[in-house]
This record gives structure tokens, C-alpha cells and sequence, in this order.
């Protein structure tokens, strides 16, 4: 089965098709510059069995963008999608599955995009687009909250009025969870265990999100981030946990704007606010000189809070199997993976510094022979994991119907 | 040394009179057991209620506690006009706080004028606290203003220092969990005597749950709070601090003591998600340590180590890889009232080095 994967950004809108279940990939782009018309036009870059081609053209919505790739990709009878898969970030309280959209499903969507007011809505309308032009091809939704709806009771909770947290449905979410899944399936098939017994603490770090997630018995027990993508660690322009008081005292200096200050925390906080200049882990381990101490300062302060969830994390999931590194800080900051596991030995966590620093391709075993957790860096691909979860989900639905 | 100590809180003054020293000093019996004790609404009426007790022996030392001290106050001190003059000046940092604290100092100056007053702070603990733990990633000019403090630091530090004195490795400075069991609980990963981690924040609110307060909750949930029109951000404030904890998820309230006792399934419920949370403080406290020598528990519910010992120790020996039942662990039972009236012993001691010293040199000048 042919599943085109749509990723779908502010302003961009990424895809993949992927032919399941042997996830070969047949083509795969990315849309820019979907929206209002900016000083430069539309592009698409598009690659299909190996041919790159680029496209300029304008794209006033989603919509737009969807239909120009699917008459791209219906050039050719090999790669006509048999069913779309969608990323969605926040599945709220209503969505604990991943599900295949009907007229049901749809309007919830409605109910939960105000969740994750960036990223839902565009893909709502990139979803209502689909529906309408292609009403016949089977949609799946793929939550990034969905793996930690097994998140137990104790962790998700606030200690909040619990009629407070009720009605505003104030309780921990976890996102990323679309890719410490598939690190977690990657992880149990590198290491020959089923998933069903792993063990895990998996490091998402992305050079824009981050989050860690304790996994037991294959499934998430904790996530980093809570009832939104802003709680946890030291982001690139997020600043992760805050005491409440703070919050609401900034709240009080912005006279009452409290979107003034949700915009702050989540635009212009994190490595940024910290440095002024870069909201890029990468360039604060690139630069030295006089402007060295106060980024240096800031990479701390990042590495100290991975570092402290880390140790959390290695606790709860009892005797971990595994620490997972994965996206782009994660499998290519060595440097990074050093600094949050140095001295853990009395943990049972001994990084190797050398295959550390060799970049061997992925995914590969980074710890040495004596440590008794596993540091391994994977690759993450949430399309493919996307992919996989709605080929599970169209052929356990054509299951049962017959 | 005979000792008053004075500790304000919502609802009064609690004080204790008594003196500290030898345990043959010590009235009532061995160590801190005797003394005059109770909650006056005021300290102006601390002097009636000693001379109806009979009891007009000199003080030597009155000491206060107070919970802010800002990076000014890194010990106890003897308060003279200079430095409540520069204790007024962080009134900007902690305003509740500093206010609270004038006050008593002021009351206490006009009701004992001829006794030394000390201060003992919470936050002196903290002031060495690595600045990659008190940052948060705010922008700068925000960032700088506020950081991350411990609230219990006056039980943490001698808790650490008698967890070392009776269990702590030889040699070397001991790792230690520090776990305050009090209204507001905290824990702090301590190094010797230095704390490294601790789970309170800019102020109590954040960090593990407590009686009333949230602790740690998503920052945009307060920012949610505050932009719903029927509830704004005081009425947030109230919330978090004032109606949240044990009192919010039971809906009556409850004290530490009660939640990590009782059977009820509700309370249970509410002990679960502490415990958890102290799980994950704990394994902060690992990683930060690099290691553990050993827990101490104190706090006004430090009788209840056990309780969470029993949850705590044998997921940190499995992560530690060390025998189950093999990590020391000790409960400080000095309370608040022998801590602090040590504290103002000490700031007493310090005056006088001082005093001795400055006679010193200018012994010496006039040589």
C-alpha cells in the first residue's frame, strides 16, 4: 500500500511516500512558502525514484500545495497514493489512538485544534482539503500525543483544584511521541527484544523541540513536556519548566497580556533568550572568545536540565536497557551526548568517548562493554513511523470488516 | 545560652524560650525537649506572656527566622540599623517576605531592646547554589532578576551536617538526598554541605507538591489561568498557591503527615503522585551527585521518613546497582526551634570573633 505522509508546518508542507510494509520510499518534497504571497514564489522540491525536480508556483493554502503534489505524483501510475497519513501534534483528551478519519472524527479534530494553536489548524485545513478533493482515499491521523496516553495517572496529573484541572483539561499530554515511538521499536529490534519488554529513556533533540520520554515495557510511563509543548527542557527559543509565580509576575509586568508573555516563553526564551544571539545549541559549542563565557553560561543551563531529567528518567524506568539519542542534536552533537552521561557511571551509564566521537553511521551502540545501560544514537523518521502506524490501522480496520 | 526564637507565620508568631548548650543545660530534659513554647499573635505580647510564666531570665540571643535573604545573607546574622537597612533594601526581590520579616524584627527591637536580635534565613543555604541550576531560560533583563532558590534550607543544613557526622563516608565530602518533609516539601541533592539541585523554585510554588501549593505544573497552564476572563491572573495566584497541593486533588485539607498515612483511596491517590514525584527529585539528586552516600529526612513530619524511605530506597540501590537494604538513611528529629537557636548562637560567636578581631587590629594600629 501506497501512503503519502504529510508533515504539515505553518508555512510548509512536507510529504513522503512511502510504499508499506516495506517502507521504500518513492518520493518525497517539501512546499515552501504555502500562504500569503511572500517577496520570493512558491517552490516546490520534489524528488520521486531518484529524479529531483523543483517547481515554482503560488500556493495561497495547504490546499493548494496538497493538489499541486498529488498531480506531481499522479504522473506516474507507480506513485498514486492509496491512502494519506496525517501528523497531528495535540490529540487532546479525545484522541488517546491514532484514528482513520470519518465525519466523526473530523469534528473533534475541530474541538482539539485549538490545543496546539500552531500546528493544528493547518493541518485540519490540510486534512479538509484532502477530504474534499479526494473524498474516496482513506485518511489516518497520527498523534504525536497519542504513545503517551499510557502515561500513568500519577505522572499526568497537575496537583491542581481537581474540578479546575477537569473542565479546563489541565493534565500532562507528552509530545514527540510519533518519533520516541519508532526510536523505542528501533531500539528493541537493535538490541533483539520485543518491543513489549524495553526498557528505555529516549532523548528527542531536536534543534528546535526537545523532549525525553522514560519507557517501560515499550510504552511511555513520563514525557518532558506536559499539558503543552513549552513545559521541560531548555528548547531553542522555549523555556521549558518555569516556576508558575514567574510566569504569572511576567504576566502582571505586561500589564495582563498573557498571550505577550506565552509568545515570549515560547519565541523568545531558551537558548535564545539566554544568549541573545542564537537560539542553536550547535553554535554555542562553535563559538570561543570573548563572547565565549555567557554561551557557554546558556549551554550549561541546557545541558544541566537534560542532564537532571535524565537521571529521573533512569530511575523510574528501573534498570533501563537503554538510553536513546535521536534527532538532529541527538544523533549528531557528540558533544552533547558526552556532557549529559559523563560521570554517570555509578548509574550504570558509560559513554565510550571514542565511537562517541567517530560518527559512525546509525544506529550504532556508543557505550562501552562494561556499562550496563546501552547509549544508543537512531535515526528518527516520523513519516515512516507515521506510515507505519496508519498501515496498522487501514489493515487492522479491512480486518475486521471482512 | 538561653534562647528565644521567633518563627512568624500566616496565622501568628510561634516562639519557644529556652537555652541551648550542654544537654545538662538544656531545661526539661535531654537535648531540645523543654523550654517554653506556643503561638502568640503578636511578639509585642511575647514579654507578658514570659513574665506570666515567671520567667525573667536574660535572653542572650533572640533569633528570627526569615525565609529571604536574597545573595546578601549566606549565614545568620546579628541585626543592627545597617543591616536591616539592607535587609529592607531587598524588599524589591520578595516583598511579602521582606515585609513580614521588618515587621517582626521591628516588633521584636521595641519589645526586647536590650537583646541581641539574630536573623536565620532559609534561602542562606542556597546562595552557592551552581548557576546552571538557579538559571532559567528567560531572556536577558528577565533572566537576571529572577532564579531558582530552596526554601527549607535551614532543615537541610543540618540535616546534612548530622547525616555526616553519624553515617557520611570519611575523607570526603558525603552525597547526600536531603528530603524536608514539611508543609511545603523540597528536596535537595547536597554535596557536603553545598547544595547542587534543589526542587523549589523562584519561590515555593514550583517544585513537588505541598499542602496548598501546585508545585511543578506547565507554565502555560498559569498563562491559561490568566488569560480566562472569569479567573485572571491574581485569582490564578490564589489558585496555585492557596487552593492547590493535597487541598486541591482531595478537596479538604490535608496535611504531609496525613497524606502519607492515611488509607483512604482518595488519599492514597494523592500520596501516589507525591511519591512519584519525589521518585524523579531522587533520581535528579543521582545524577547530579554522580552518585548517593546516603537519605536524611527532616522537616515538621520527618517522623514519616519511613514511609518514604520504604518507597524511595529500593528504586535508587536498583539504579545504584547496590543490595536492596544496604543505603544508609537517617531521620534528623532536631526541629526548627533547636536549628534556629543554634543559628543565633552561631551569629552571636560570629559577632564576637568579629568584635575580638576589629579590638585586634586596632591594638595593633595603636602599636
Amino acid at each position: 500500500m501506497r501512503i503519502i505522509v504529510f508533515n504539515c508546518g505553518s508555512s510548509s508542507l512536507k510529504y513522503r511516500l512511502i510504499d508499506m510494509p516495506g517502507e521504500i520510499e518513492l518520493a518525497a518534497g517539501e512546499a515552501e512558502r504555502v500562504g500569503p504571497k511572500t517577496a520570493l514564489p512558491g517552490c516546490i522540491h520534489h524528488t520521486a525514484l531518484g529524479e529531483k525536480e523543483d517547481h515554482t508556483l503560488d500556493m495561497p493554502d495547504h490546499g493548494a500545495a496538497f493538489s499541486a503534489v498529488m498531480k506531481l505524483l499522479e504522473r506516474d501510475a507507480r506513485l498514486v497514493p492509496e491512502a494519506i497519513g496525517h501528523r497531528m501534534v495535540h490529540g487532546g483528551a479525545i484522541f488517546d489512538t491514532h484514528v482513520i478519519v470519518d465525519e466523526t472524527a473530523f469534528r473533534h479534530l475541530e474541538e482539539v485544534q485549538d490545543l496546539a494553536p500552531i500546528h493544528n489548524p493547518p493541518a485540519l485545513r490540510l486534512l479538509a482539503a484532502c477530504r474534499q478533493l479526494y473524498p474516496k482515499l482513506p485518511e489516518t491521523v497520527v498523534f504525536d500525543t497519542a504513545f503517551h496516553s499510557t502515561i500513568p495517572l500519577a505522572a499526568r496529573t497537575y496537583a491542581l483544584p481537581a474540578q479546575l484541572a477537569r473542565t479546563h483539561g489541565f493534565r500532562k499530554y507528552g509530545f514527540h511521541g510519533t518519533s520516541h515511538h519508532y526510536v523505542a521499536q528501533e531500539a528493541a529490534k537493535f538490541l533483539g527484544m520485543p518491543l513489549s519488554e524495553l526498557r528505555a529513556v529516549s532523548c528527542h533533540l531536536g534543534s528546535g523541540g526537545a523532549s525525553l520520554c522514560a519507557i517501560v515495557h515499550g510504552k511511555s510511563v513520563d514525557n518532558t513536556m506536559g499539558y503543552s509543548p513549552l513545559q521541560g527542557l531548555v528548547m531553542s527559543t522555549r523555556s521549558g519548566d518555569l516556576d508558575p509565580s514567574i510566569a504569572l509576575g511576567l504576566v502582571a509586568r505586561a500589564q495582563g497580556d498573557s498571550r505577550a508573555v506565552e509568545s515570549m516563553l515560547n519565541r523568545k526564551s531558551g537558548l535564545l533568550g539566554l544568549t541573545g544571539v542564537s537560539a542553536d545549541i550547535r553554535d554555542l559549542f562553535a563559538t570561543g572568545g570573548a563572547q565565549g563565557e555567557s554561551l557557554a553560561r546558556a549551554a550549561q543551563v541546557y545541558l544541566w536540565r537534560i542532564r537532571k531529567y535524565l537521571g529521573a528518567y533512569l530511575l523510574i524506568t528501573d534498570r533501563p536497557h537503554c538510553i536513546i539519542f535521536t534527532d538532529t542534536i541527538g544523533e549528531k552533537m557528540p558533544a552533547v551526548r558526552w556532557a549529559v552521561t559523563t560521570g554517570l557511571d555509578a548509574l550504570g551509564v558509560v559513554l565510550d568517548p571514542l565511537k562517541n566521537a567517530e560518527a559512525p553511521p546509525l544506529p550504532v551502540d556508543l557505550a562501552t562493554a562494561t556499562s550496563r545501560v546501552r547509549i544508543l544514537a537512531i535515526a528518527t523518521n516520523e513519516e515512516v513511523a507515521i506510515a507505519r502506524a496508519s498501515f496498522d490501522l487501514l489493515a487492522n480496520t479491512e480486518r475486521l470488516a471482512s | 545560652m538561653n534562647s528565644l526564637v521567633l518563627i512568624p507565620g500566616k496565622t501568628g508568631v510561634r516562639y519557644w524560650r529556652g537555652s541551648i548548650g550542654s544537654v545538662a543545660e538544656v531545661e526539661g530534659g535531654p537535648a531540645f525537649g523543654g523550654g517554653l513554647c506556643g503561638i502568640t499573635a503578636s511578639v509585642g505580647d511575647l514579654g507578658a506572656v514570659l513574665a506570666v510564666n515567671h520567667d525573667d531570665r536574660p535572653i542572650d540571643v533572640l533569633t528570627i527566622r526569615a525565609v529571604y535573604g536574597g545573595l546578601d545573607f549566606s549565614a545568620p546574622i546579628i541585626v543592627d540599623d545597617r543591616m536591616q537597612a539592607r535587609l529592607l533594601q531587598l524588599g524589591a526581590q520578595s516583598p511579602l517576605s521582606v515585609a513580614n520579616t521588618t515587621a517582626v524584627v521591628d516588633d521584636a527591637r521595641a519589645t526586647f531592646p536590650d537583646t541581641p536580635i539574630a536573623l536565620a534565613f532559609e534561602t542562606s543555604f542556597f546562595v552557592g547554589l551552581p548557576a546552571r541550576e538557579t538559571t532559567y531560560a528567560l531572556p536577558s533583563g528577565i533572566g537576571q532578576s529572577v532564579r531558582r532558590w530552596g526554601y527549607h534550607g535551614l532543615f537541610h543544613d543540618a540535616a546534612s551536617a548530622e547525616f555526616a557526622q553519624v553515617l557520611g563516608p570519611r575523607g570526603r565530602p558525603a552525597r547526600i538526598l536531603s528530603v524536608c518533609l514539611d508543609a511545603s516539601p523540597e528536596i535537595a541533592a547536597v554535596l557536603g554541605r553545598t547544595p547542587l539541585v534543589v526542587t523549589s523554585g523562584n519561590t515555593p510554588v514550583e517544585g513537588l507538591p505541598g499542602e496548598f501549593n501546585c508545585g511543578e505544573i506547565d507554565p502555560a497552564i498559569a498563562l491559561a489561568l490568566a488569560a480566562d476572563p472569569e479567573i485572571g491572573p491574581e485569582r490564578a495566584n490564589l489558585m496555585l498557591t492557596r487552593e492547590s497541593g493535597y487541598f486541591g486533588m482531595l478537596g479538604w485539607p490535608a496535611t504531609l503527615g496525613e497524606v502519607l498515612t492515611e488509607k483512604r483511596a482518595r488519599v492514597a491517590q494523592a500520596r501516589e503522585h507525591l511519591l512519584y514525584h519525589m521518585s524523579l527529585a531522587a533520581g535528579t539528586g543521582l545524577a547530579a551527585l554522580e552518585g548517593l552516600d546516603g537519605v536524611v529526612f527532616s522537616g515538621r513530619y520527618a517522623e514519616h521518613g519511613d514511609k518514604v524511605a520504604a518507597h524511595l530506597l529500593p528504586s535508587i540501590e536498583r539504579t545504584l546497582d547496590m543490595p536492596v537494604g544496604t543505603l544508609p538513611w537517617y531521620i534528623c528529629r532536631t526541629p526548627l526551634e533547636a536549628i534556629l537557636a543554634e543559628a543565633g548562637a552561631t551569629a552571636m560567636f560570629a559577632r564576637g570573633r568579629a568584635r575580638e578581631r576589629m579590638a585586634r587590629e586596632g591594638m595593633e594600629q595603636l602599636v
